[in-house]
């Protein structure tokens, strides 16, 4: 095949597949329900934003923004008389962002927010990892067509159409909004994709194809990552054999270290216990992990490999969830939402109605 | 679709996958940009495990103030203990993502002194007199058990300056 050719080609499948258009309901849909999680679990833990104040002048210091947020060139931690109109600031755009009034400016100011809010928690200590993709797909969906479907301002815009006669449409069929392209929802799948792929190649970029033998994943579910449990629990760590060049700061050389195991229920540390003490159970867990999370280019795929890959990622986190209490809620319903329920519906509609046609035809050859 | 709906597609797209990108490469994390590191290690029965210990002296008497130091800060150990490591002393492994390039011991020292003059700014008034602050690293092996201690140096609470007094020939 010629260049031109190629280049045509090229062309063709990447129009279709980022601007081909779609109904709009899913991304309303995110919106929705991704703000409404996001501000209930950001509400129960930060409250009225007094945990994001600075601490002080010195403190400060060490406590530094992203580049994102130097960028932006804003206070930061959050001086200690901003905290009240910033916690009102942040529910209000939420809430905005969630019904969509003043839809893109809301989910702009919200998203950035919420950038903030768990970078101050990451100047702190802790990276908050399923905020640092939850924060983009709010950005995304600020920029995306189709997200103000089922907003306050697509039935502001039908009353005003109504009322200038400009319409005849329903309200049920007004709210969605009209058809859009689909590279909204595109990006925001490519973004899941690479979270996961990126999780499953940092194992083997930092642990090396050895990780898949199980003894990594037995160290987080046997109790010895578990701060819940009595007795010392050092967290850095480090291999066996350190260059000498390493050790220079404390004659060690300490590389990372380790993440902990959050669950408390007393049963459920007993059948991470078990599951870590078999080497078959342990070992096929940690290949299903690397395999899974490396596979994640399924994502960008259709049809039944991206539906088993959603799936998957939802019983993944489950039971992540289940044995060491970290539960990922807002990556699991984004996967519950990015499933093609219509796709679903047609694929087990016809497919009962071959069953069904098979048993006709069966019924009427015997008769 | 026109055009300029189209390069204005791209430009998000582009906007957004650029860093993604870059942070994966890098491993480099800066929110909410990551390469997802969480259980990354491996952690086998000859891994090593560490500890930090911050112990204050006032002549021959020593108090233990961290893992479990007093108020104002509101801070946990566990998040303390990260952000100490990320921000601080740093990793000694080249990939990682609290690695500093290029360290030298006197930007590692001055980290040490800013550290403990914010975090221990309050034994200035504390009635406990505490006059130093000796900074400690403890090896274990898999088991917990501890194997060797190794003393990086004093912080001097008055004057805010760390003796760095560690060397390899120790």
């Amino acid at each position: 095949m010629d260049k031109p050719a190629v280049r045509h080609k090229l062309l063709s499948f990447f129009n279709s597949y980022f601007f081909a258009e779609v109904n709009p309901h899913k991304l309303g849909l995110i919106r929705i329900l991704l703000v409404g999680l996001t501000l209930l679990q950001t509400a129960s833990r930060y409250y009225l934003m007094h945990r994001i104040t600075s601490l002080g002048p010195a403190f400060d210091v060490l406590h530094t923004p992203s580049h994102l947020l130097k960028l932006l060139a804003v206070p930061f931690p959050l001086p200690p008389e901003l905290q009240l109109p910033f916690a009102i600031g942040y529910y209000l755009v939420g809430c905005c962002a969630m019904v969509g009034l003043f839809t893109r400016p809301a989910l702009v100011l919200f998203g950035l927010a919420n950038i903030y809010v768990f970078d101050v928690q990451y100047a702190t200590g802790v990276f908050d990892h399923e905020m640092g993709l939850v924060s983009q797909v709010l950005l995304v969906l600020a920029f995306a067509p189709g997200t103000m479907a089922f907003s306050v301002d697509r039935l502001i815009g039908w009353l005003l159409h109504k009322k200038s006669l400009t319409t005849t449409q329903p309200l049920y069929h007004f709210l969605p909004g009209p058809r859009v392209p689909v590279w909204g929802l595109r990006l925001i799948m490519i973004l899941l994709a690479c979270t996961y792929f990126t999780a499953g190649f940092s194992k083997i970029r930092y642990g090396g194809i050895q990780w898949v033998d199980g003894k990594t994943l037995a160290h987080y579910l046997n109790g010895q990552a578990s701060p819940n449990i009595a007795g010392h629990r050092p967290i850095f760590m480090g291999p066996a054999v350190v260059p000498a060049d390493k050790k220079w700061k404390d004659g060690f050389g300490i590389y990372t270290y380790s993440w902990g195991n959050k669950q408390r229920n007393v049963s459920r540390m007993e059948i991470g216990k078990f599951i870590a003490s078999n080497r078959f159970i342990i070992t096929a867990l940690s290949i299903a992990t690397v395999i899974f999370e490396l596979s994640s280019i399924l994502l960008l795929t259709s049809g039944w490999p991206k539906l088993l890959y959603l799936v998957g990622a939802i019983a993944m986190h489950q039971t992540i969830g289940f044995l060491m209490d970290l539960r990922f809620l807002k990556f699991q319903l984004l996967c519950l939402l990015l499933i093609d329920w219509q796709w679903v519906y047609r694929t087990l509609l016809s497919g009962f109605n071959k069953v069904v046609a098979r048993r006709q035809a069966r019924t009427s050859s015997l008769g | 679709m026109k055009a300029t709906q189209k390069v204005y597609a791209v430009s998000v797209m582009v906007a957004f996958l650029l860093p993604n990108l870059y942070v994966m490469y890098s491993g480099h994390e800066s929110f909410p940009f990551t390469h997802a590191p969480m259980f990354a290690h491996y952690i086998d029965e000859t891994t090593l495990f560490y500890d930090f210990e911050f112990i204050g002296q006032k002549g021959h008497q020593e108090t233990f103030l961290y893992p479990s130091y007093e108020s104002p800060l509101p801070s946990k150990d566990r998040v303390i203990r990260r952000f100490f490591f990320n921000k601080v002393y740093g990793s000694m492994e080249a990939s990682s993502f609290s690695h500093f390039e290029h360290d030298t011991q006197e930007q590692f020292i001055r980290r040490l002194e800013l550290f403990f003059a914010s975090y221990f700014g309050y034994l200035q008034h504390d009635t406990l007199g505490i006059q130093t602050v000796r900074l400690e690293v403890h090896q274990y092996n898999a088991d917990y058990q501890l194997t060797e201690k190794h003393t990086l140096g004093y912080f001097d609470v008055s004057t805010g300056k760390f003796q760095y007094t560690w060397t390899n020939r120790q």
